[in-house]
Order: structure tokens, then sequence, then C-alpha cells
């Protein structure tokens, strides 16, 4: 049939990238300026005027993507949540809170309860963002979408948080998995949502290991700091326990230690994340299905554990300003390595009918979880 | 009629066709490579979508068939299909604002932010004005209460050191520096070795025992105690709770809540106001001594003494540092004047320094 991908057995890059150091530096810096001088405020022009780059500048099968949303959008999306969480619920028991002088207990539990909300909205706020960018997105005109409820995922993140602590994180193959297979099958692109048929069971020999992992940096913190603060740790072994004020003595004397000693627990704890990631992300690209087309991610573990920890590292180190070279990093990758293999009719990839929200990602942009 | 070739999806499927589009007096006919035509496209509701690769790349959409599109590569064709809608550029489906519109924009907001900087201090002295005594002394007693429970194992009244006698001289030197000002000081000496003294708001002055330990002189106790003073007697804790408190306020509804960077500039914005006010002290004290005709080199002496032992630290962490370096208020101090007296008798400094046995 004329206009169908022709079927051949091998995989072959879904993506194509036109991503240009130069123009995504201009823009970034000119955001960065602009953000700076209106106080955050620009930050939603900002957010659309790199989304459009990244978008459109990404090929598949010869046509480019799409981003439709605008900035207008992120910023009545952004008012709202102040207006309906960022005021009555951070605000203003603040200011109670200093004006009544309150227990430090009270105070506390205060906390404790902004802290529950704002961790039950964060899952929201990322499958909430989700919809907007997806029904922003369009390609050849078709665009995407996504059903299923913030409410139902937030609520499941929620539980599953809980779960995954009183279970040492035994439980986390399992409600990873089930989280994933749940956004996953409320993806839509045009009329067809996609399934992500993988079993949490198949991920624990990757826990396992990532468990190991941990325990060797612990390892490697603990001698560490054991050597820098030797002073600090002095009255331990004279049998001792030392006094909050003898602690305190030694770490004015020594911050350089401690920063040492921070930052490096900082950098190497999430070398046993990211190696669980890293077996994950192949895994469920593995199991992906969309049109019966199957899918791949072509990388080894340590290849994909170094890609994103360079990554994050140099977005965090140059706080910000590098985040051009992490796009560009991220797109190149994706199209180097994520495979495709099969056949679709074009013809059977018709226009979404689902709804679209009108306003986007406050609850994301609130919570400075909107990543791109 | 003059024609070029492109790319059309009809908006229904995510089928492509490749197609001529004859560009015609009002608008483009689009037909297939078969001959048979699929649209006619009126140049009024035609929009752009994207022009990328400097105009050698076109993405048009028509606002009467949601979902269509017409790409358009090459710069000769793209040239054309310029020339033929000239306002092209200016109906873009999603516009953005231009540079001189966000510049505009940009410089409005930055202008009312370098007003409300020079307001602040204003802002907040009215403000601090406002709050009752009784109110700012309650939360200086729970500023209090909290630094106690960090800096010292015990418990109650156990945390604070006090003998009759070591009170009395303790109060003597306060009255002294004081003067005739009608002001309710505070003066506690918290057990702890940390060498340390503090203003809470209300009036509530904590010296830290390590602090008297460490002093060479009484004049040196004399000069903390008195820049200590100076902090209450402008207020600074009460402007710095309610200036933090504003701050956090106006970054929360601009930013939603507050990430590293934010958290960063809210810092940094309280550092600055931070050492001036503790300049502000430094003159005050000296002015607090010079009433009560006792020297400043006891401060200063104290200040070079302790830059000397932290002199690893004060290259790194200076511009972290919520007071002025060291070693720089040492030599800010102004000469204290010829007829200078003992803060207290050595009687009273003995009974001052064992106010914790």
């Amino acid at each position: 049939m004329p206009g169908d991908i022709a079927q051949t057995d091998a995989y072959k890059p879904l993506m194509k990238s036109h991503y240009e150091l130069g123009e995504l530096f201009k823009i970034h810096l000119t955001n960065l300026l602009f953000t700076a001088l209106t106080l955050g405020i620009y930050r939603f022009w900002a957010k659309t005027r790199i989304r459009r780059y990244l978008w459109s500048h990404v090929e598949i099968e010869g046509d480019r993507l799409e981003y439709t949303g605008t900035a207008k959008e992120l910023l009545f999306g952004f008012l709202i949540i102040v207006a309906v969480l960022i005021i009555p619920v951070l605000i203003v028991p603040e200011i109670i809170s200093l004006a009544a002088v309150l227990s430090p207990e009270t105070q506390s539990a205060v906390a404790g309860v902004q802290g529950l909300i704002i961790f039950f909205l964060i899952p929201i706020a990322i499958f909430r963002a989700r919809r907007y960018r997806l029904t922003r997105t369009r390609w050849r005109g078709i665009r995407g979408g996504q059903t299923g409820s913030s409410l139902v995922y937030g609520a499941t993140s929620f539980f599953w948080s809980i779960l995954n602590v009183v279970t040492l994180g035994l439980a986390i193959p399992y409600t990873r998995t089930h989280l994933a297979r749940y956004r996953t099958k409320h993806t839509w692109f045009g009329n067809r949502s996609m399934v992500l048929d993988a079993k949490g069971r198949r991920l624990y020999p990757a826990l396992f290991v990532s468990f190991l992992l941990y325990f060797a940096v612990l390892a490697v913190i603990l001698m560490l700091a054991a050597a820098l603060f030797f002073p600090v740790f002095q009255p331990m072994f004279e049998g001792r326990t030392p006094s909050p004020q003898e602690i305190i003595l030694s770490l004015e004397t020594s911050s350089v230690q401690l920063i040492v000693v921070l930052v490096s627990a900082a950098v190497l704890f999430t070398l046993p994340t990211l190696w669980y990631a890293a077996t994950e992300v192949r895994y469920f690209a593995s199991c992906l299905n969309f049109m019966n087309l199957e899918f791949e991610l072509d990388t080894g573990r340590w290849r994909y554990v170094w890609f994103i920890w360079t990554n994050q590292l140099m977005a965090l180190l140059s706080l910000g300003l590098l985040l051009p070279v992490v796009y560009k990093r991220y797109v190149d990758f994706y199209a180097e390595r994520f495979r495709y293999a099969g056949s679709f009719s074009e013809r059977d990839l018709s226009q979404s009918e689902l709804g679209a929200p009108e306003r986007g990602e406050g609850l994301a942009d609130a919570f400075d979880i909107g990543g791109i | 009629m003059p024609s070029v070739s492109g790319r059309y999806s009809d908006g229904n499927t995510a089928s492509v066709r490749q197609v001529r589009i004859e560009i015609r007096a009002d608008g483009f006919s689009i037909s297939g490579t078969d001959g048979d035509l699929l649209a006619t496209w009126h140049f009024d509701e035609i929009e752009l979508i994207d022009d990328l690769e400097s105009n050698s790349f076109l993405t048009l959409a028509r606002t009467s068939q949601p979902g269509a599109r017409l790409t358009i590569e090459g710069a000769a064709p793209c040239a054309e299909i310029l020339a033929a809608i000239p306002a092209l550029s200016q109906r873009r489906r999603y516009p953005l604002p231009s540079l001189r519109q966000t510049a505009l924009y940009a410089g409005i907001v930055a202008a009312f932010a370098v007003a409300l900087w020079f307001a602040l201090p204003k802002v907040v002295d009215a403000t601090v004005r406002l709050i009752p005594h009784s109110w700012e002394n309650r939360i200086g007693e729970s500023v209090i209460e909290n630094v106690a429970n960090v800096f010292s194992d015990k418990t109650g009244d156990q945390r604070f050191c006090s003998t009759k006698r070591g009170d009395d001289a303790l109060n003597l030197l306060v009255s002294t520096l004081a003067g005739d000002l009608h002001i309710d000081f505070d003066v506690r000496v918290l057990d702890t070795p940390v060498v340390n003294a503090l203003a809470a708001p209300g009036g509530h002055i904590l010296l830290f025992r390590g602090l008297i330990d460490q002093a060479e002189t009484p004049d040196e106790v004399a000069g903390v105690l008195a820049h200590e003073m100076a902090h209450v007697i402008e207020r600074h804790a009460t402007q710095n709770a309610v200036r933090q408190l504003g701050l956090s306020v106006v970054l929360r509804a601009l930013f939603g809540d507050p990430g590293m960077l934010q958290a960063a500039a809210e810092s940094a914005i309280g550092l600055s106001y931070s050492r001036d006010a503790e300049a502000e002290a430094d003159r005050i004290a000296t002015e607090l001594l010079a009433g009560a005709q006792i020297s400043n080199e006891g401060l200063v002496s104290f200040f070079t003494r302790l830059a000397a032992k932290r002199s690893g630290q004060e290259g790194l962490l200076r511009y972290l540092s919520t007071h002025p370096p060291l070693a720089d208020r040492a030599k800010l101090l102004p000469p204290s004047p010829n007829a200078a007296r003992p803060s207290m008798t050595d009687r009273n400094w003995q009974r001052l320094r064992s106010i914790c046995s």
C-alpha cells in the first residue's frame, strides 16, 4: 500500500535531531536575561520559546514536531495555582504562625501538613503537565492527548511512596512499573494509545545490584568522612559520645572538609539510582508498543549512567547556563539510540478527539518540576 | 501560474502526500502528483506555524481546516510563498512577544524592582513601628528558647548561667552602657563553649559562655555587649524577621514554592541588609562605649583575634557571611576617646567570669 512504512526486521532510529548549539544558546541566554530582568515573570514566554525550538527541530519520518502551547496558557495556569494553592496553603500559614507566635511543636505540625500536601501534589503536577504537553504536541497536524485521572495517579503515587518506605525500597520495581503502565496506557497520539507490557519482577536483579552499589557508596563516604573528620570522631574512639557543642566546635573549624564530604556524597549517591534507572529505561523501551511498532533503547547501562550523570552535573554546576548542551546531548542520544521496528498504516492514525486543557502546568511550575 | 512542490497532510490522518502548490491570485491550489485537486487554501486563512532554517523551511496552517499542514522546503520555493503572502511573518498562529516588547516590559519591571529595593528599608521600618512591644517580646522569647535548645545540652533554667554576684556585675555593665536610654535589656549568659552572642527581638540578648571565657579583658566583653545592645536599639532582629517574611511572600507569589535559585536570591538580599546592619551596630556600639567613657579597643582586639583564628575560612566564606569580614571591621572602628576608664572593676570581672560555675 502506498504511504505505508515498509516492513523490515531491522530496528531503525525514530527521530532525527536538527539541534544547533548556537541557536539554542541564543534563545537560552536571552531567556535567562529577560527572566532575571522581569523577576521571573518572563519564564512562561521563555519556556514557550525554547520549547518551540526543541519540538520543531526534531524530525520523525520526514516531518517535524510542532509545539502549539502559548505563554499565556502557562501564565494563567500559574496564576490560578497561586490563588488556590500558594496563598492559602503556603503563605497564609506562614504569616499566621509568625504573627501568633505558635509553639515550636505547632509550627512543625503546620510545616508537616504543608509538606504532606506538597508531596501529594507533586505527582499530580507531573501528570497534569504531561497532559498539557501532549495536547500541545502535533506531528503532521495530528495531536497527542492523555486520558486517566491525575487524582488517581496522585493517590496511587502517594500510597506507593509510603509502601516503598515501609518495605525499605523492596517494592520499588512493582510500584514504578505500575505507575509507568498507568502513564503509558493513558498516553495517546491521535486516535491510538500506547501500551507498556512490563512486569515489575523483571527489574529485581537491577534493584539488588543498586542496593549493593548503595552500600559500597555508603562505605566510601563513611571512610572519607572518618579520614577528614578525625577530630570529631575522636571522642567515639575513646568510647564516649561527643556533646553537641563539641560537634559544633569541630565543624566550625572544618567547613572545607564538610563541603568535600557533602559534595562527594551528593554526587556518588546518585549512582545506585542511576544504575537502576538505566536498566529500567532499557526494559521499558523494549516493552513499549504503539500501533504494533516495537521499540528499543540501544545503550549499555554504564553509558546511560554516565550520560545522565554528566548531564545533571553540567546543568547543576553551570546553574543552568549550559542547559542548551544538555538538551542537545539528550536529543542526540535518543535520536541515535531509540529505535523502532515494524510498520503501521498512516491512514489508521487519525486525529485525536480527546479534550485538551485550556491552561497548563501551573502546579508543575509552582513546584519547580517543569523540566524543560 | 507559478507552482512549488511541498508536503500536505489534511489534519484527519497522519498520511502525508507530495503535492504541487499552484500560486494563484487569491490563494493556493493544492493537488497530488497524480493531478487530483486536494484542497484550495485562500490567502486570508493561511497562518504561519514555523519558519525554520532562515526561511528555507515553512510550515503553514489553515484556520478553517484544523490540523491540516503544508510544508515547503528549500530556499527558492519558500521565497515564492513568502512573496505571494507578504504579511505571512506577521500571521503567526502562536505569536511570541517581540524583543522590543519584551525589553520594554523588562525595563518597567526592573525599574519597579529598583524602586522597591530602595523603598524596602522604609517599608520594613514603618511595619516594625506598628508591631506592639509585647508581640516583639514573645517572638524574642521563642528565638532565645530555640537557640538555647540547640547550643546547650541542659534543660530549662539550667541552660542559662546565673549567680547573684555575676548577675549584678553584668547588669551594672549593661546600665553603664545604656546611660539614659529607656530600653529594657534582658541580658543572659548561655552555658555553652561556643564563642558567640546574639540579639533577639524585644531586647533579649544572649552572651555565650565561650565568649566570656575567650575574652582577655572586660573591655572585650563590654565591646561585644555594646554591639548587641546597638542591634536592640535599632530593632534589627525585628526588622530582619519582617523583611524575610515579606521577601518570602513576594518571591513565592512570583515563583511558587522556592527552588534553589529563588532561595539563593532570598538569602543574597537578606545578607546584603544584614552586613549593613552589622556595620551600623559597630558604629552605634562605639557611641555607647564613648558615652560610658569606655575604650573601644576591646571590641577591636576581640575582632582581630577572632580574625586571626579563623583566617583559613575568611577568604572562602567572605561573601556568604552575614557579617562584614572581621579584619575589615577592626580597621573601620574609629579610635577611642582619650578619657577612657575600665569597663568594670577587677572584682566584678572575676564575678562575671565565674557566673557559670
